[in-house]
């Protein structure tokens, strides 16, 4: 009790003193007039905005956010049921015959919050090893994802995997059942770079016209799945019985589920992953529309020329999502509170936010992007946005020269992300175990070390040790609880995986039948020769008991 | 202490009136509680002091207050005006008459739950009630009110959409209730139990009216004048002249809101509700603890408005139910208040004041170190401020192993552990040094929410290891997609036959919670999972399997009953180790077929669409309170909007209605007590010896906790002897030595309070939240030699910016670099050479690719083997028939 007291008095001393430090802080009254909000929308950016939303509690700000995919995130702010939404893309994409128009009955501004990487985690086995460095062109991607390519071992998908003996298994896609952002980064993405392909897909759903979409469209009875949210994906690619699935999520939640996402091939003839640097090199040609006069476009992305970007660095479905900020009080019971609220909400993610996000498998956003950020924090009714001071934002990527310090720090691939007969054995996405590879005709193992792969990781050892299959079987004691977490895979008892090859549907070269028929005909004689000869023995048995009665 | 707390907060000359008035408060509570006790709440707990890790008990500003005493004043003591016998509205007091409240913590209140526990009440589902409508049911929100006669309805934060789910076809409980409106009637009419007046605009009088509305001109809503309703605005504390009506979204909605629109009561007249206390912070529009111009927090109210079965104008509810607000004057006039006074809101310190020190790991801290962040904060005058974010056990490792990376992670195992559980045993990562000091004793518990027809369940539910196994395994028919009896052919898989539809039709889950019942239709039971792999899922399953019938059930041995496991979850051997994760297994999915368009539609759904994961144990919380299930429905709605906008879609679940709440997750018990939820106590296999999460049981697990190669400390749910709870985790703040100095004093600075003043037991600012076990003083001690030794560390390192071995390698020099230390009294782990993984040892596994032919020599074998076998095979009785004529044979000769 004592204690409680003294710490009461101890804190209340402490607030006395404080009074100072706010006001050399900003120049408002603190929390005074923190009130309440409420957000919905994308998944994609929801692991970051949960940590922004947490964090903000000890100034004293309540953050809610509802997860339930952009599509709905902006029909709720259009409604008027939130105070602001999350989308990764704006209003008014064409998506087949539905415009999505903006908001008439509000004004609204859209400030982008996070960057990050559109991954395609998978989940796939070599014997009982798991496959971590997979590695996928544009066009196999959307031919998987159109339904195209159906096996795994498809040569194609050999051609990017020298090193790999695919199994060849069905590719089963996993792909949005909800209104999402990332279809719609997605598709945008296959529209631009793979055109031909999806606009056959289009045809075969008939989507016309035939745009990118925030529903994506799915042949029924093609065996492709649709999930809800990024979590609902990367939970069913998880899953153990769930090998030759491939889903698409933002890489936050490969890394959570600890699951590997597929390199993906770039222009300058490299495999990478969308790591925070990766991003922020991908995104330093992403075109921002500056035109202010245009609240319906003024910040949006025109990722083009992400998409061809010749940096060996690149990652091309890499793409920023947004928040939607209400500029009008009133409709949706928006008051100038609510305001104020809301621009110190943006002002804290857009500079100290940003440190949380790389942990996440996301990307911090750029000085150019907070600036622009700041300035649309300003039309948010009753917010105080003071200028941006580059010091004390403490954003991550902002340095003294004005470049993106993210990037200019971010490593080239190595050169067995390169195109061509070798291939990394790296992990990647949540997954670091290493995958050993093998040259496509060859036979020996291709150690190629990892250098180091994105600006954060340690360094992955090389060669690779077992996988014990597809989930945790440290073995432990029932009884005690004890697990033996160290020598099961000590030098005795390595396991050495098969590398399994493709069965052929033809019945082999001419010997192969030969053989097959001579043995059948032999294993025929070996059930029934026996018996006739028996029954023969018997007969003359019989005949010599009748003619000669012998006892 | 709260005595001398409120005294200060009352206005000078009452102060005296206001200490005896709060020792007689006190007193009258001790009297009732005695007077009450065979009636009373049920529950071990229920009577006793507020227990640490659920939350549950009462503080000694606990206040009782029976519905006959009429209305408290601003001192909790009775208003000279009682009940009045000769009311018009009389005819509703019998529902009411024997109800007793009591509210668990009436003083120094912050934004935390406090108990509220009735006796004495109608059964929900009164007898006299129409069968098919939900009455005699209590409802309560917080209200601000100034005068000491208390609030008035336009005071109190109501009527939020989307909190009630009123059943299919409105026929359980009309939205109303959750509203600030209703119907007004004939003008100057009078309430008749024989003879209920009509409508205002003539209506029938069994619809139901309120005589007494509209009892301001302003419960008239601008442009609804001459419609035969009102609707009562709400007013916020520091506007008088802001009149806002409907849903007051502007100052709360569903997702911030404390209101209670439905709260039953069970056969026995009893019932209990956590209700969540909010401050100005949360609740802008009521102003609770804010500091006024006198320096003074504002005090606010609770009011709990009591629902009958006889409507406001006398009809009786068999017609409507129970359909209007209770702030109309009639329903409002029932009400039981009592004052709450807050503790003044603490100032925080602005965005910005000062760069973060980011910090990242196990969720299980979260509510802990939000706590601590307002101590710190404060005493660092805003000057050091910290940042959390909640990371998997993976990304702590690399985190911590980047020397750019953040410096400190809190985990329940060693940094870099993970691997070997995650890979099999496969290349644990090079981690730098680190130092470990434990700051939290956290508990796993499964959280309920049952609210039925029967009453709301308040004692904690009972769970053997094999109950746990059966509900994680998709055993039950009801969590399978191919389970649906409302179509009459989807009875499930044959293996399923024996196995019950629900974990409530389970004789083993009957025998141990008699007197719950399967809700009547609905939503999978299974309890909510997150899809992490942790060591805190681990440890769940190390329980589960310490249970011989448990490991032998989920081998496939089917319980006395005859259910038998998931074959699906069989084949994954989770007898025999412990994993990490909770797998949605079953691979079997229903399929509707494809539903005509445009466009067609794949109708299909699979075990994550019945079953989906949440994202947090603080989300499942959050679902569980709300009564919201995520599961995206079962049947087909041709008239649902899909997501491209074109009409045909399942239909959604999303909550539950009234009545038929059953929701449980697996979650940490700071969510737990945060949100208020029914925890289980943990029984063996034989439904004996169960235990139940609390001070005394946590702390004699953690006694029996023994520590890892690190030093870590871990429960072996197993072996932790009797009156023990298994699932108990200590988390530690791992710390990499090489980094600024100024890191390593700050990061020492956190764990220096988190081990002293940071263990105090409260929910004040800087206190341990409910749901943690303060920790024991060896490891208190133990985490400040290791904050001794990060600031020695942070002196040698010299300045934050300077100096090779801050900026060196992870490998490099630093005072700590022999490997993993572990400070304090625990022996220092092995240097990094006895490290069970180097990349030495991970280099050369041989592997061999297959040949390009599919078989090689071995393709002869069988051609061998078969012409050896032919030969051996007609060898045999071509012998014998040569031998024939000398050998007897006679069982040929039969």
């Amino acid at each position: 009790m004592a204690t409680v007291m003294s710490l009461i008095a101890t804190l209340t001393t402490l607030g006395g003193v404080r009074a100072d430090a706010a006001q050399v802080g900003t120049a408002h009254a603190a929390d005074a007039s923190y009130v309440p909000l409420s957000g919905s929308g994308s998944t994609w950016s929801q692991n970051a905005i949960n940590a922004w939303a947490a964090n903000v509690q000890q100034y004293g700000m309540v953050i809610h956010y509802n997860g339930l995919g952009s599509t709905f995130g902006r029909m709720q702010f259009k409604q008027g049921s939130v105070d602001w939404a999350a989308s990764d893309i704006p209003y008014g994409v064409q998506d087949g015959t539905n415009f999505d128009p903006p908001p008439t009955t509000r004004g609204f501004a859209y400030m982008p919050d996070t960057a990050g990487g559109t991954t395609f985690m998978y989940n796939l086995n070599i014997g009982t090893r798991r496959v971590t460095n997979l590695r996928l062109s544009g066009e196999n991607i959307a031919k998987i994802f159109t339904g195209v390519l159906k096996k795994w071992n498809d040569p194609a998908i050999k051609k990017d995997n020298p090193g790999l003996n695919l199994p060849a298994i069905k590719i089963v896609p996993v792909v949005r059942g909800d209104g999402s952002g990332a279809t719609a980064q997605f598709t945008q993405w296959m529209l631009a770079t793979q055109g031909s392909l999806w606009r056959a897909y289009c045809t075969k759903v008939n989507r016309n016209p035939c745009t990118q979409t925030s529903a994506y469209p799915v042949v029924p009875g093609s065996g492709m799945v649709a999930q809800n949210g990024d979590l609902g994906v990367s939970g069913y690619v998880s899953q153990r019985q769930a090998v030759g699935t491939i889903g698409y999520v933002e890489f936050s939640y490969a890394i959570q589920a600890g699951f590997p996402v597929a390199k993906v091939l770039n222009r300058a003839g490299y495999y990478t992953e969308p790591t925070a640097g990766h991003v922020a090199v991908s995104l330093l040609k992403a075109q921002i529309n500056m035109d202010k006069t245009n609240p319906n476009t003024y910040l949006t992305q025109n990722l083009s020329q992400v998409y061809s970007n010749s940096d060996p660095r690149t990652y091309e479905l890499s793409s920023y999502s947004y928040m939607i900020l209400p500029t009008t009080t009133g409709f949706g019971g928006l008051t100038t509170s609510k305001g104020f609220t809301l621009g110190d909400f943006g002002k804290y993610l857009l500079c100290q936010g940003q440190n949380q996000v790389d942990s996440l498998g996301y990307s911090a956003l750029p000085i150019n992007l907070v600036q622009a950020g700041f300035d649309q924090l300003r039309t948010i009714p009753g917010a105080a946005i003071p200028n941006i001071n580059i010091r004390t934002c403490n954003n991550p990527t902002f340095s003294t020269d004005g470049t993106n310090t993210l990037a200019r720090n971010d490593p080239m691939p190595p050169a067995c992300d390169k195109q061509g007969p070798t291939q990394c054995v790296t992990g990647t996405g949540g997954a670091k175990t290493p995958t050993p590879v093998t040259n496509g005709a060859g036979g020996a193992t291709t150690a190629t070390p990892g250098a180091t792969n994105g600006a954060s990781g340690p360094n992955a050892p090389a060669g690779g040790l077992p996988l014990g299959g597809s989930g945790p079987l440290v073995p432990c004691d029932p009884d005690t609880g004890a697990c033996d977490t160290g020598t099961a895979n000590a030098a005795g008892e390595q396991q050495v995986d098969g590398l399994p090859t493709a069965t052929g549907t033809n019945l082999g070269d001419g010997l192969e039948i030969a053989l097959m028929a001579i043995a059948a005909v032999l294993l025929l004689a070996v059930a029934l020769t026996p018996p006739l000869i028996a029954q023969g023995a018997a007969n003359r048995r019989a005949r010599r008991n009748r003619d000669g009665g012998v006892a | 202490m709260t005595r001398e707390r409120t005294t200060s907060a009352s206005a000078a000359r009452w102060r005296v009136r206001v200490r005896v008035a709060s020792a007689l408060t006190s007193v009258v509570a001790a009297v009732a509680f005695v007077a009450v006790g065979p009636t009373g709440p049920a529950g071990a707990a229920d009577t006793g002091p507020i227990d640490q890790i659920t939350g549950n008990g009462s503080t000694n500003s606990a206040v009782t207050v029976s519905w006959s005493q009429g209305l408290l004043d601003a001192n909790n003591q009775p208003l000279p005006t009682q009940r009045d016998p000769g009311s018009p509205l009389a005819f509703m007091y019998p529902d009411f008459e024997g109800l007793t409240v009591t509210v668990g913590q009436t003083q120094n209140l912050v934004h935390q739950s406090i108990r509220v526990t009735w006796s004495g009440g109608t059964p929900t589902g009164h007898p006299g009630g129409a069968a098919s409508k939900l009455d005699d049911f209590l409802q309560m929100m917080q209200c601000y009110g100034d005068a000491d006669s208390g609030p008035i309805p336009e005071d109190c934060q109501y009527g939020s959409m989307g909190l009630l789910n009123n059943g299919s076809g409105g026929s359980i409980a009309p939205a109303a209730i959750g509203s600030r409106t209703g119907n007004t009637c004939l003008a100057h009419s009078t309430p008749s139990m024989t003879n209920p007046p009509p409508l205002a605009d003539g209506s029938p009088g069994s619809i139901g009216c309120d005589t007494l509305e509209p009892s301001n001109p302003s419960h008239t809503q601008p442009g609804q004048e001459g419609q035969p309703a009102y609707s009562v605005p709400f007013i916020p504390f520091n506007d008088q002249t802001q009149h806002v009506y409907g849903a007051a979204t502007t100052f709360y909605d569903q997702f911030n809101t404390n209101e209670v629109q439905f709260a039953s009561t069970d056969a026995n007249g009893n019932g209990q509700v956590f209700f969540q206390t909010l401050t100005r912070t949360e609740a802008p529009g009521l102003g609770c603890g804010a500091v006024e111009s006198n320096g003074k927090p504002r005090d606010c109210w609770l009011v709990i408005v009591p629902r009958g079965h006889i409507l406001a104008n006398g009809a009786p509810d068999t017609i409507q139910g129970i359909n209007d607000s209770p702030l109309g004057a009639s329903n409002w006039a029932q009400r039981i208040q009592i004052h709450l006074s807050f503790d003044p809101i603490q100032t925080n310190c602005p965005i910005g004041a000062s760069q973060e020190r980011e910090m990242s790991g196990t969720q299980l801290v979260s509510h802990a170190v939000f706590s601590w962040q307002l101590a710190l904060n404060q005493a660092a005058n805003c000057k050091t401020l910290y940042g959390f974010t909640a990371t998997s056990e993976p990304q702590d490792t690399v985190d911590l192993s980047n020397p750019n990376g953040k410096g400190l992670a809190f985990t329940t195992i060693p940094i870099g552990s993970e691997a070997e559980r995650l890979n099999g045993g496969a290349s644990a990562p090079n981690v730098p040094p680190l130092i470990y000091a434990p700051v939290a004793a956290s508990v796993i518990t499964f959280g309920f929410n049952i609210n039925q027809a029967s009453g709301a369940v308040t004692t904690a539910i009972k769970l053997t290891p094999r109950l746990v196994a059966k509900a994680l395994t998709q055993s039950y028919k009801w969590d399978l997609p191919t389970f649906r009896p409302s179509d009459g052919t989807s009875l499930g898989p044959a293996w399923a036959k024996n196995n019950p539809v629900f974990i409530t039709d389970d004789p083993e889950f009957k025998a141990l919670n008699p007197g719950i019942t399967s809700p009547a239709s609905g939503s999978p039971l299974a309890p909510l999972l997150t899809e992490d792999h942790t060591g805190v899922n681990q440890q769940v399953w190390q329980w589960i399997i310490s249970d011989a019938a448990a490991r032998k059930w989920l081998a496939g041995t089917p319980d006395e009953h005859g259910m038998v496991v998931n074959p699906a979850y069989q084949k994954l051997n989770l007898g025999k180790a412990a994993i990490d994760s909770y797998p949605r297994a079953d691979p079997t999915c229903r399929d509707d077929g494809i539903q005509p368009g445009p466009p067609p539609k794949d109708a299909r759904q699979c075990s994550l669409d019945i079953l989906p994961y949440v994202n947090s144990l603080d989300d499942a919380a959050i679902h569980v309170r709300g009564a919201n299930n995520p599961d995206l429905g079962r049947e087909w709605d041709p008239a649902a909007t899909a997501p491209d906008g074109s009409t045909g879609y399942w239909d959604p679940g999303g909550i539950e209605p009234v009545g038929r709440v059953f929701m449980w997750a697996v979650m940490d018990s700071a969510s737990l007590a945060n949100y208020g939820l029914i925890p289980a106590d943990l029984c063996n296999s034989a439904g004996k010896n169960c235990v139940s999460p609390s001070t005394a049981t946590v702390a004699a697990a953690l006694k029996a906790a023994k520590p890892d190669h690190s030093g870590l400390l871990h429960v072996a749910p197993g072996s932790v002897g009797a009156n023990a709870y298994p699932l108990v985790q200590v988390t530690y703040a791992a710390v990499r030595v090489t980094q600024p100095a100024d890191a390593l004093s700050d990061f020492a600075a956190l764990i220096t309070f988190a081990a002293g003043s940071g263990q105090t037991p409260g929910v004040l600012p800087g206190q341990l939240p409910h749901g943690y076990l303060p920790l024991p003083t060896n490891l208190r001690n133990q985490a400040k030699a290791a904050a001794a030794r990060l600031v020695a560390d942070a002196h040698a390192t010299g300045t934050p910016t300077g100096g090779g071995t801050s900026a060196g390698s992870p490998q490099g020099a630093s005072p700590g670099a022999s490997g993993q230390v572990t400070a304090g009294s625990q022996p220092l782990a092995p240097p990094s050479s006895a490290l069970p993984y180097s990349t030495e040892q991970a280099s050369d596994v041989p592997t061999k690719a297959t040949p390009a032919t599919h078989t090689g020599t071995v393709r002869w074998v069988l051609l061998v083997v078969v012409v050896v076998g032919l030969v051996g095979a007609c060898g045999g009785p071509l012998l014998r028939a040569g031998l024939e004529g000398r050998l007897s044979l006679p069982w040929r000769r039969r």
